[in-house]
């Protein structure tokens, strides 16, 4: 692809790349356990978004002094592994970006892992709190996929993907699994209530 | 007839989705000019993407979008969604199935 501009190529479409939610995923593991220090991120070093959410998340949890902990992830017979790497490492939360396309087919592992342990997590995609998951936060991907109608639209008309710009993300949600919080043993904060998009009861 | 491919491309090398990108070139290249034999034809849209489980939300926002921009699914367009559940390493070979049927 040239450009998000002006793509070039036969393929455009919507991206779900959104890096300065990473950053924004520390901070909000921060207001959930104040004094937090230590934050384990699980993520792939193959997949390109993944790469751009550590760079993030290491310049994020380095203004908020928060140790930074990488459990890498590559293949997915390295599932239960990476687990094991977090426990070892130990952590006292866990966040996993949502590019990793081993992880997104396998969220309910993920979360069982972090119930079992007793991590509080955050995830970037919202599916992560149907699986359990405690706190799920990035773009929207519904309002994404609703817009990718628009661009089978267009090309139906005649439009070249070669012309159609590459979308960003507009709108971003937190949500908050209060019933995994509760076997987690959390008590959420008021701000972090105040402030999510929709909380599971 | 129009063939679009829909693809959710996730960019890891692991995983080969750079094949998708290409499966994508691919199909949009394929489209043909509509011809008056071919108009009748309603036009597909392959979706593909990694399980039901994460996309299910994706899949019926998607149609949302097409009710709102005027599509009935069925008559003005079709939606084939092919899921590899989880076997990601499935995704090439689900997309060239999805080609080689929709082209016949």
């Amino acid at each position: 692809m040239a450009s998000l501009a002006r793509p070039g190529g036969n393929v455009s479409g919507l991206s779900t790349l959104s890096p300065e939610t990473s950053g924004k995923r520390v901070e909000l593991l921060r207001e959930l356990i104040p004094g937090l220090s230590r934050v384990a991120l699980l993520w792939n070093p193959d997949s390109r978004g993944n790469l751009l959410d550590y760079k993030e998340t290491e310049v994020a949890a380095r203004s908020l002094h928060v140790e930074l902990q990488s459990i890498e992830l590559l293949r997915v017979d390295d599932l239960e592994r990476a687990f094991s790497a977090a426990t070892k490492a130990g952590a006292p939360t866990l966040i996993v970006p949502a590019g990793n396309p081993i992880i997104l087919a396998r969220l309910d592992q993920v979360a069982r892992f972090a119930q079992r342990s007793r991590l509080p997590s955050i995830h970037g995609a919202r599916q992560y709190v149907d699986a359990g998951g405690l706190m799920p936060y990035g773009p929207n991907t519904t309002d994404l996929f609703r817009r990718a109608a628009t661009y089978v639209d267009k090309i139906l008309k005649g439009a070249r993907p070669a012309d159609l710009p590459v979308e960003q993300p507009t709108k971003f949600e937190l949500v908050i699994n209060m019933k995994t919080a509760k076997i987690l043993g959390l008590t959420i904060p008021q701000s972090l209530l105040t402030r999510a998009d929709e909380i599971i009861r | 007839m129009r063939l679009i491919g829909l693809a959710v491309v996730l960019n890891s090398r692991s995983c080969r989705m750079r094949f998708c990108l290409t499966l994508l070139l691919a199909i949009a290249a394929a489209s043909p000019p509509i011809d008056a034999q071919q108009a009748s034809r309603i036009p597909k849209i392959g979706f593909l993407g990694t399980s039901a489980q994460v996309l299910a939300p994706n899949i019926a926002a998607f149609r949302l979008g097409r009710r709102e921009l005027g599509y009935i699914e069925g008559k003005t367009v079709l939606l084939e969604v092919r899921l590899p559940e989880g076997e990601l390493e499935r995704l090439p070979q689900l997309g060239e199935s999805w080609l080689r049927s929709s082209r016949t």
